[in-house]
């Protein structure tokens, strides 16, 4: 039997620290300035949206949730301008496609992944199973979590 | 399914400086100036009230964010009076225009983003530009829990009554 190899998108989420998706989840990569429109009264971690081909959108900030608010606030003052739209399995609209946008400190890239790289979440933030399916050893970053995309976007998270 | 928007075929479109809100115009009784104001009713919530045919509406102050705020902008031209049922306040402004319903694609607000105090309910599209689309009571239940007073008690079980 050989390995298994799945292609995959490694997302820079902010200096040192990334997360994976899967090949085909990613459809855009947004790298020019785009108007985010903030929604009062929304989580601190998803609190802006965009258009894209006339679909409402909502920009999702991994590094937010995964961070203190303090230091997630301290990141937020940073230069950050690469936004990509992700496509999900909508659970308000069935057989549908959902549209999300993740928020991206550099531009991401592509990487496999094999069934032998599978490894534990990264240390320092226990709660890697709320947003991620998985994990892969990457040789560069190490530790690199793979998101579930219908999670994050299908569901509230607790703040 | 997304939740169903309430039938009207009017919407207000409200701007707070740089938030742009709809609400159905179904729900709001009257606009005033907010030059007619009367600030000496203000609390430690509201920031005045404005009468309209006889009945006095407690004028609440948001900024961008929708936090309630005592200072009154200069941008703040209109006050919005908004009586559902037993929901009755006005809403300071900077600008009011009507939209045509039919023209707003509203979709549902994403899943990920529906925090328990969002009064948000609906995100709306129209020309290219986005609006939230904000549930009048939802609105009123954050008034509600930004204050512990007894002035937003006793108006609550007023208008309960």
């Amino acid at each position: 039997m050989g390995k298994t190899v799945t292609n995959a998108w490694v997302l820079p989420i902010a200096e040192s620290v990334h997360v994976a998706i899967g090949e085909f989840d990613m459809l855009h990569i947004i790298t020019e300035w785009i108007k985010l429109h903030r929604v009062p009264h929304t989580p601190a971690y998803c609190h802006r949206i965009l258009l894209w081909h006339g679909r409402v959108v909502p920009v999702f900030d991994i590094y937010n949730v995964i961070c203190s608010a303090e230091s997630a606030r301290q990141v937020q003052s940073l230069p950050r301008y690469f936004i990509c739209i992700v496509a999900y399995h909508s659970a308000a609209y069935a057989d549908k496609v959902g549209y999300g946008a993740l928020v991206l400190s550099a531009l991401p890239y592509r990487a496999t992944v094999t069934d032998g790289s599978c490894c534990d979440y990264p240390a320092g933030w226990d709660d890697w199973p709320l947003i991620a399916a998985s994990c892969f050893q990457h040789p560069e970053h190490g530790p690199t979590p793979i998101v579930d995309l219908q999670k994050i976007f299908n569901s509230l998270l607790t703040e | 399914m997304p939740a169903p928007v309430a039938d009207t075929s009017e919407l207000l479109q409200l701007e707070i400086e740089k938030t742009k809100l709809l609400i159905p115009q179904a729900q709001v009784s009257a606009i005033e100036s907010i030059t007619d104001m009367m600030a000496d009713d203000a609390n430690s919530l509201s920031v005045g009230a404005v009468v309209h045919a006889g009945r006095a509406f407690s004028v609440f102050n948001f900024d961008a964010d929708l936090q309630l705020i005592r200072a009154m902008p200069v941008s703040r031209k209109m006050c919005l009076c908004i009586c559902v049922d037993e929901v009755v306040f006005a809403l300071a402004c900077d600008a009011i225009n009507r939209l045509d319903k039919d023209q707003v694609e509203l979709v549902e607000l994403p899943v990920c983003m529906q925090a328990g105090t969002c009064p948000v309910s609906h995100i709306g599209i129209h020309k290219e530009r986005i609006y939230s689309l904000i549930s009048v009571r939802a609105l009123y239940r954050l008034i509600a829990h930004s204050g512990k007073g007894d002035y937003m008690s006793s108006n609550l079980a007023e208008a309960h009554r």
